[in-house]
């Protein structure tokens, strides 16, 4: 589709738009937020232990979202522990992009034994929740945020590589591919300039529907105690921290919970909304 | 059909094998002495070595794998020294309370999400569909820590009907079940809202219809049948997700299950029963998806048993 | 002979994303017991529309009847409640879909296919209208050991057979056939459409017959309706509208046919598109098409005028009258 019918159709889908609104403004609020927080995000005020949230007496000038069990902003931790959980799930993505790229095109391009070997690598990784290989793996690593993107990577190209493969194999078994290995075309010609520009917008689906889960899934780690290590504010342990807590502070453990499912729905809103927009199917 | 069978067979016997390999490893690369972690604080160096010798651990790597496969094929799986008893039979009794709730959660969400997401998909645009659609996407955005803590803070603190956590009646399994078949559930709902929607659309119903079957016979009967189809296919693959869920669920409401042991399991860096349960968890899986596409043969005649 | 379904002043819109397409406009059919009629247009002319506006299977809130009647057996379909209209469809009224490769629901067995129409119509147990179903199949040429095979294991003609079996399993009196031999091999085509005319004779059913080919229509039936732009815009005996057609919408099609005998000559097309249902022109729909257009054709429809009463034709300038072509 031409550039122009892609900006029409991205106009006009409000999924796309509603999510990209919503990841730029928690994504500006938390990369931006050293520039107007005014508490520390892990210096610990026992006089402000478990304060209620100010929003109603203070507004914002106060501690917004109200303090945790160690008197911390809760909203200052919010923030920064946002920046955390989207750098984590960014990176994730991208190297997770990558090598499912590669080794997708690969697979379904020259098939064969690399396709064997792909698909029964694949199959063994599935026959492992994600979850429970990466804290396994974890927890003989160590917790440290690079460990957490490595564990994050190592469980999630396969998602990628599968979706790229099925795609690689629907256009390598096309007239139009066999007609240029006939004419003699190398191959790797054939791969960027016939094969590549059409996994282009499944990769980009896949990439941002697996934002959501990437995050839950760093927000689980982080609430085993597996994931972002403390004092490093996350949501995951921020959750965690205020569970004791529930009875008489529940604001330590809701307003992280809900920033943690604005994020995920804004990312399966742009999901879905660039699944229409780039789905050839789906006519408008 | 009997080769088809046969080469099925033999992937899983692949699969299986690479899981004990990551399983061997894991165990290999992480800290600690197996033979220290068997032995009590205060074991001279000669018992520690005496251990050492007796648990195999001076033979080279690869026959200290097939020394530990050949006990698996045994049915050995190896000693837990945190728990001290044998992982098999702990692995068992978690495993049990792990499909207790399991089963419970993936009922009740099947009860709800299968009658929510047909009507949502064949009332599209009304009401009851904007609702089950909000329901969905926020259900599937929804961490499964947050989801337990948000309903021990209804059910517990604010209604106090239910336990926080424990086990006991049936009131302490609400909870859990109903957290782990969750996201499930909303899953359900959503996919087969945009299934049953397509199928909607095909000219079989219609032509069904031209039958003079009625609305409802061919909703429920007819177009139900090619909508669950794509559920089905994805339902082996969401019990790792029910799986991985349960860990957490089960730590929070402090249910003894295979999730709160996998993470005792690892805070207590008792790696022989992480592999158990790791090559157990992966024989789970692998039955289950081989149970799925079974099924999905009998509905779907198209597809060969592959 | 009786009227058997009469269609008047029928016009049927779809509306869907602010958009209205009017697939349908003011349309005038009668079928009479035991008469196969013919209705002819290319794609998009509102053949099918018809039909589904006859079963009352328009796509829910999405195409709608704006206008109009349609009766069987002076009965008003469009006024019957759902379950008085479920005890027709199938029963008395039947339709065979133009694309048997998605017409039959892929995951039943084609058995269950046909006896699911027999148990809703005539309460039979599940092993009599097992019994039933064999018959019926062997009457379309399906031995009954096939019975319980999934619709991917036949091939096309042998699926059209099982919607043609389907729809005559409760012997209806009217049939209506939507380009049943479109997506099928020349061959199978003569022998779907053989079958088709054995059984409505058989069962004295009447048959509505929605094609594009004019072939069919010559063989199998009495009279012809030409449609364009969702209009009616001839209608009379096969025999008359063949010979002196006098539409010249209906002279391009009857052109537009090659030709075995004589010499060989260059196929005359008609120039131009289908008539775009959401912006249907003003005045007559195929004035822009039309060769003979005059200023009158661009300003005002015609009526629909009697040539003889065999024959009736919806045009200011019917060419065919006065013999010209």
């Amino acid at each position: 589709m031409s550039r122009k019918d892609f900006i029409r159709r991205m106009r006009k889908s409000k999924l796309f738009i509603i999510g990209l609104a919503g990841i730029l403004a928690i994504a500006l609020l938390c990369f931006l937020s050293p520039l107007f927080a005014q508490f520390n995000p892990t210096k610990s005020e026992l006089s402000n232990r478990l304060l209620e949230p100010e929003w109603f007496s203070k507004g914002l000038g106060g501690h917004v979202f109200g303090c945790d069990s160690m008197g911390r902003d809760v909203l200052t931790r919010l923030l920064i522990g946002g920046r955390t959980s989207l750098l984590i799930a960014f990176s994730v993505v991208i190297i997770t992009t990558l090598i499912g790229l590669v080794i997708g095109l690969l697979a379904g391009y020259y098939g064969g034994v690399m396709d064997l070997m792909l698909m029964r690598v694949c199959d063994i990784m599935m026959a492992l929740p994600t979850l429970l290989l990466a804290i396994c793996v974890v927890a003989v690593m160590g917790a440290s945020v690079t460990n957490l993107v490595v564990v994050l990577s190592i469980t999630g190209w396969i998602m990628v590589a599968r979706v790229v493969r099925s795609t690689v194999m629907t256009i390598r078994n096309s007239e139009y591919i066999k007609a240029a290995i006939v004419l003699g075309i190398p191959n790797y010609k054939i791969i960027f300039k016939e094969v590549l520009p059409n996994v282009v917008s499944p990769v980009i689906i896949t990439a941002t529907q697996a934002f959501g889960g990437m995050i839950l899934t760093e927000a689980s780690m982080s609430f085993l105690g597996l994931g972002v290590p403390a004092p490093a504010p996350s949501w995951g342990a921020m959750i965690s921290d205020g569970r004791e807590y529930i009875a008489t502070a529940p604001w330590v453990v809701i307003v992280p919970g809900i920033a943690l499912m604005l994020v995920v729905l804004a990312f399966n809103f742009l999901g879905d909304g660039l699944n229409d927009i780039m789905n050839p199917k789906n006519k408008d | 059909m009997l080769k088809k069978i046969l080469r099925r067979v033999a992937l899983t016997l692949i699969v299986l094998f690479g899981v004990t390999i990551i399983a061997f490893v894991l165990v290999r690369l992480s800290p600690g002495d197996p033979a220290v972690q068997m032995l009590p604080a205060t074991a001279t160096e000669e018992q520690i070595l005496n251990m050492r010798e007796r648990m195999g651990l001076n033979e080279p790597y690869i026959i200290q794998y097939f020394m530990y496969l050949g006990n698996l094929l045994k049915g050995d799986l190896g000693f837990s020294f945190h728990f001290n008893m044998d992982c098999g039979a702990l692995i068992l009794a978690r495993l049990i309370n792990t499909a207790k709730i399991t089963i419970i959660g993936v009922l009740i969400a099947l009860i709800i999400s299968i009658p929510l997401g047909m009507i949502a998909g064949i009332k599209r645009g009304t009401a009851v569909d904007t609702a089950a659609t909000a329901f969905a996407l926020c259900g599937q955005a929804m961490s499964p820590v947050w989801l337990c803590l948000l309903m021990i803070l209804i059910f517990s603190v604010g209604l106090k009907w239910l336990p926080t956590q424990g086990v006991g009646t049936w009131k302490h399994m609400v909870m859990p079940s109903l957290c782990v078949g969750f996201s499930f559930c909303s899953l359900v709902t959503r996919m087969l809202r945009s299934s049953m929607i397509d199928v909607l659309q095909e000219e079989y119903i219609t032509a069904t219809r031209a039958r003079g079957i009625s609305k409802f016979v061919v909703y429920v009967k007819y177009a139900f049948k090619n909508a669950i189809l794509p559920i089905v296919t994805i339902s082996g693959a969401q019990l790792g997700l029910l799986l991985a869920g349960s860990m957490v669920i089960e730590q929070i409401f402090n249910w003894p299950g295979l999730g709160q042991l996998t993470v005792t399991a690892i805070s207590s860096r008792d790696f022989q029963l992480v592999q158990s349960i790791l090559v157990v968890v992966a024989i789970i899986m692998v039955l289950c998806n081989l149970l799925v596409d079974i099924l999905y043969t009998f509905i779907d005649k198209r597809v060969s048993f592959n | 002979m009786d009227e058997l379904l009469k269609i008047s002043n029928l016009s049927v819109e779809y509306r869907s994303g602010g958009k209205v397409a009017k697939a349908v406009n003011n349309l005038n059919l009668t079928i009479k017991k035991g008469q196969a009629m013919g209705l002819v247009g290319e794609s998009g002319a509102g053949k099918t529309t018809t039909a589904l506006s006859v079963m009352g299977l328009l796509p829910e809130n999405i195409g709608m009847i704006t206008e109009g009647d349609i009766t069987y057996n002076g009965e008003s379909l469009i006024q019957m409640k759902e379950k008085q209209k479920n005890n027709i469809r199938g029963k008395k009224i039947s339709m065979v879909f133009a694309n048997p490769l998605s017409s039959l629901n892929p995951v039943f067995t084609i058995g269950h296919q046909i006896t699911m129409v027999l148990r809703k119509h005539k309460n039979l147990s599940e092993k009599d209208a097992k019994k039933e179903a064999a018959e019926i199949l062997k009457l379309v040429g399906i031995p009954d050991y096939r019975m319980g095979d999934y619709p991917h294991q036949f091939s096309g003609g042998m699926r059209q057979r099982v919607g043609i079996a389907a729809a005559l399993a409760c012997s209806p009196e009217l049939l209506i056939a939507d380009e049943p031999t479109t997506a099928l091999d020349v061959t199978i085509q003569a022998q779907i459409l053989e079958l088709m005319k054995d059984l409505q004779k058989n069962l004295n059913s009447s048959l509505l017959m929605i094609t594009h080919n004019l072939g069919i229509i010559a063989e199998l039936c009495q009279t012809v309706a030409v449609m364009y732009g969702g209009e009616v815009v001839e209608y009379g005996s096969v025999q008359e509208v063949f010979e002196h057609p006098s539409h010249w919408y209906t002279i391009g099609l009857l052109n537009a046919v090659p030709k075995l005998a004589g010499e060989r000559q260059r196929l005359i097309s008609i120039p131009g598109n289908v008539a775009n249902a959401q912006m249907l022109p003003e005045g007559c729909k195929f004035h822009p098409r039309c060769s003979r257009c005059i200023e009158k054709c661009k300003a005002k429809r015609p009526d629909m005028i009697c040539l003889n009463e065999k024959h009736y034709v919806q045009c200011w300038e019917a060419g065919g009258r006065n013999g010209e072509q």
